[in-house]
């Protein structure tokens, strides 16, 4: 069965204020998504609010996949039914491995939490889960050192971007948030973490990319174009609307916005 | 006006249980020469005229030790453990805390105060190295033991504790190492505590001679006793010119002792000491660790962690203390308090006129756990000489909600975050120390304490 997560009339809000109006959208497995617009229209905050950060107030609505409304569920429950977020800002942590972190976490995922000893009760066997992160971080063009560096310590942040995409090889999620990947790539660093992204991207996974440009649609490619301005979406179409946007801006829009709420 | 004058009673003497006669007695029990007998009817005498520790005292000001029933104290409780020649007849907690099975230059057991177990490794007697109790040297190596004993580096004036030490030790390490010898495996001592009431007065004296090499790594733990219990511990470093001495200390009594300590290494020219410490147990501790760094080019190092919870109380003083020219000092510390557990760090940098070219450094961190747990961290400077480098930092902070939701984006659950999230706090301290059995033992406490 393809899951589809689904996100109903969802309303959040930041620190008291309304940032998310009553938003509507539907990935599918199999698909991809893009969601473009200017700064402030939300977009973070639906990426956040969709893995659950505490800071982000649900006012209303419903996020669905698979049977469940995963905004009853913590972020670790979401995250095991399927859904990932590739992190804008990925977080730093010292003293925490990657490969440590990335063992846990396959192992949460994959059933099998990692017990006090550091040792799996259950989940992937040592060896078979090393020779995942080799291939996977060839994929990558990432170094070996970086499995025993700490976890994002020190990376660049194209390093960092990569790191995140890592996650998403390992962790193989059936809905995938890419909350402004590009930001921050140079032009070789954006063309391989695409292609990983690419060689990931399949009939089981659906990708929701969440970018200001176009320029990373260069490399994926989009099933559906999706315009967010204050809160909402307010268009949606095909891979032609990205290039529309990408040649006129986001002015057309954000004219109807204002005069609608006038 | 009436007159008043308050007595300050002395709940040591009140109590009874230790006393001058106490420690006649034991010096009559031991056998011991005339001047060791002397040394202890010193420090007895000092210990009478010293008042005792209370919190108008600046050292003492966050730790309240009133709360001690010295009445219900014993001095030598005996063990039921009788002395074994072979590591594999002793019971299992002795073995584990002695690393059974990895390679070592010595061992020794002690059971309130008590050898239960020593071996030395063959070779070592012909360069000269020592390695026994306390007691046996008085017997064996009086000219060294008179030399070193709370002379030049802990004296029992010092403090109500040492003085008691003084005048009551029994049991704890002598290490000799004559000069330009290296000892390649670490002594291993453990120092038990077994029985209610049980007090202990363990005093360690290492001595390592010029360019000697020498690693101690003590463990310390206790049976689960009902009522209270006490040790009460100096370690004495004499590290020679250009020696190179480490000593490693796992403290992991049970929540009924109560844990007071005086460590010091007197520093000669060029040489190096290092202090690894894990302090897990404990109802309430007061350690002092001082490094006086009097030699010229003479280093000083330290990797701590701690970590208490439940009603644990843990103070911990550390003097890095500069004299000689162009010395160094180096000195973490990290620790984590839950429950309504407090720690406490006091760490001073002393610079005299004299100690020129000083580079010291002082970093002391500290994660709440719960928010009842507290901690306190005061470091601080004095600094007489002007072409130093000397810099200090303390930080009390909680687990960051950021990185939690991080791992959690990622399936891992809440414990598993935090506890993920602790170890890593606490690596870049285990990543400086040396010994790996240190290393691993501490890693595998913190751990256990961390998901109970």
């Amino acid at each position: 069965m393809t899951s589809t997560l689904s996100i109903k009339d969802l309303r959040v809000s930041v620190e008291g204020q309304l940032i998310l109006k009553g938003l509507d959208l539907e990935v599918k497995q199999g698909e991809v998504h893009a969601l473009m617009g200017p700064n402030g229209s939300g977009k973070s905050t639906l990426a956040y609010s969709l893995m659950g950060h505490p800071k982000y107030e649900v006012e209303g609505g419903e996020v669905w996949l698979k049977g469940q409304n995963i905004l009853e569920l913590t972020p670790d429950e979401r995250a095991r039914l399927g859904l990932f977020l590739a992190f804008q800002y990925p977080t730093v942590i010292p003293g925490v491995s990657l490969a440590n972190f990335l063992r846990a976490a396959v192992n949460a995922i994959r059933g099998g939490e990692v017990n006090g000893n550091g040792k799996a009760q259950v989940g992937v066997p040592i060896a078979e889960f090393r020779k995942m992160l080799t291939e996977k971080m060839e994929l990558l063009q990432m170094d070996k050192s970086f499995a025993r560096r700490y976890l994002n310590d020190g990376f660049s942040g194209g390093e960092k971007k990569r790191a995140e995409i890592l996650q998403m090889a390992m962790l193989e999620p059936e809905i995938a948030i890419l909350d402004e990947t590009d930001s921050g790539l140079d032009i070789d660093a954006l063309r391989i973490v695409s292609e990983g992204v690419n060689a990931l991207s399949g009939p089981h996974m659906g990708i929701l990319v969440i970018t200001h440009y176009q320029r990373i649609l260069n490399y994926i490619q989009p099933d559906f174009v999706h315009v967010m301005i204050n809160g909402r979406i307010v268009a949606s179409g095909g891979a032609e609307l990205a290039h529309e946007l990408e040649a006129q801006g986001y002015d057309r829009y954000l004219k109807q916005v204002s005069e609608v709420s006038r | 006006m009436a007159q008043q004058s308050t007595i300050v009673k002395d709940p040591v003497i009140e109590a009874g249980v230790f006393t001058r006669h106490a420690t006649l007695a034991l010096s009559e029990r031991l056998n011991e020469p005339e001047w060791m007998k002397e040394k202890r009817q010193v420090a007895w005498s000092i210990f009478e005229e010293m008042p005792m520790p209370t919190t108008s005292d600046e050292d003492w000001r966050r730790t309240d030790i009133r709360s001690l029933k010295w009445d219900q104290l014993q001095l030598s409780v005996d063990s039921n453990l009788s002395p074994v020649s072979k590591l594999a007849e002793l019971p299992e907690h002795l073995r584990l805390a002695l690393d059974e099975g990895l390679d070592a230059s010595g061992r020794l057991a002690l059971v309130n105060g008590q050898v239960v177990y020593h071996e030395l490794a063959e070779g070592l007697s012909e360069q000269g190295v020592v390695f026994t109790d306390m007691a046996s040297a008085v017997h064996e190596h009086p000219e060294l033991v008179q030399q070193y004993f709370m002379t030049e580096c802990v004296a029992p004036s010092e403090g109500k504790f040492p003085a008691l030490n003084g005048a009551l030790w029994q049991g704890g390490a002598f290490i000799y190492v004559p000069k330009g010898v290296e000892v390649k495996g670490p002594f291993q001592v453990v120092v038990a505590l077994e029985g209610e009431g049980a007090a202990i007065f363990p005093h360690t004296l290492i001595i390592a001679e010029r360019f000697a090499k020498v690693t101690c790594i003590e463990e310390t733990v206790s049976s689960d006793g009902a009522g209270q219990a006490l040790n009460n511990g100096i370690v004495e470093i004499v590290a020679g010119d250009g020696a190179q001495v480490r000593y490693a200390e796992v403290q992991r009594w049970g929540e009924n002792v109560f844990n007071f300590n005086t460590k010091r290494a007197i520093h000669h020219p060029d040489s190096l000491v290092v202090w690894e410490m894990g302090q897990l147990g404990g109802r309430l501790t007061k350690t002092y660790i001082d490094s006086i760094l009097r030699g010229n080019g003479s280093s000083a190092e330290l990797n701590g962690v701690y970590f208490v919870g439940d009603k644990q109380h843990l103070d911990l003083d550390t003097l890095t203390h500069h004299i000689g020219l162009s010395t160094g000092g180096d000195l973490l510390l990290k620790g984590a308090a839950r429950d309504s557990a407090r720690a406490v760090f006091q760490g001073m940098i002393k610079i005299d006129p004299t100690g020129q070219q000083t580079n010291s450094y002082l970093k002391n961190e500290n994660l709440l756990l719960s928010d009842h747990a507290r901690s306190d961290s005061i470091p601080s400077l004095e600094i007489d000489a002007n072409d130093v480098r000397a810099s200090h930092g303390a930080t009390v902070s909680r687990v960051d909600e950021e990185y939690i939701f991080y791992l959690q984006s990622r399936g891992i659950s809440r414990n598993t975050a935090v506890r993920m999230i602790v170890e890593g706090f606490f690596s870049s301290v285990f990543d400086r120390m040396s010994e790996e059995r240190v290393r691993e033992k501490l890693a595998a406490a913190v751990s256990a304490r961390i998901g109970d």
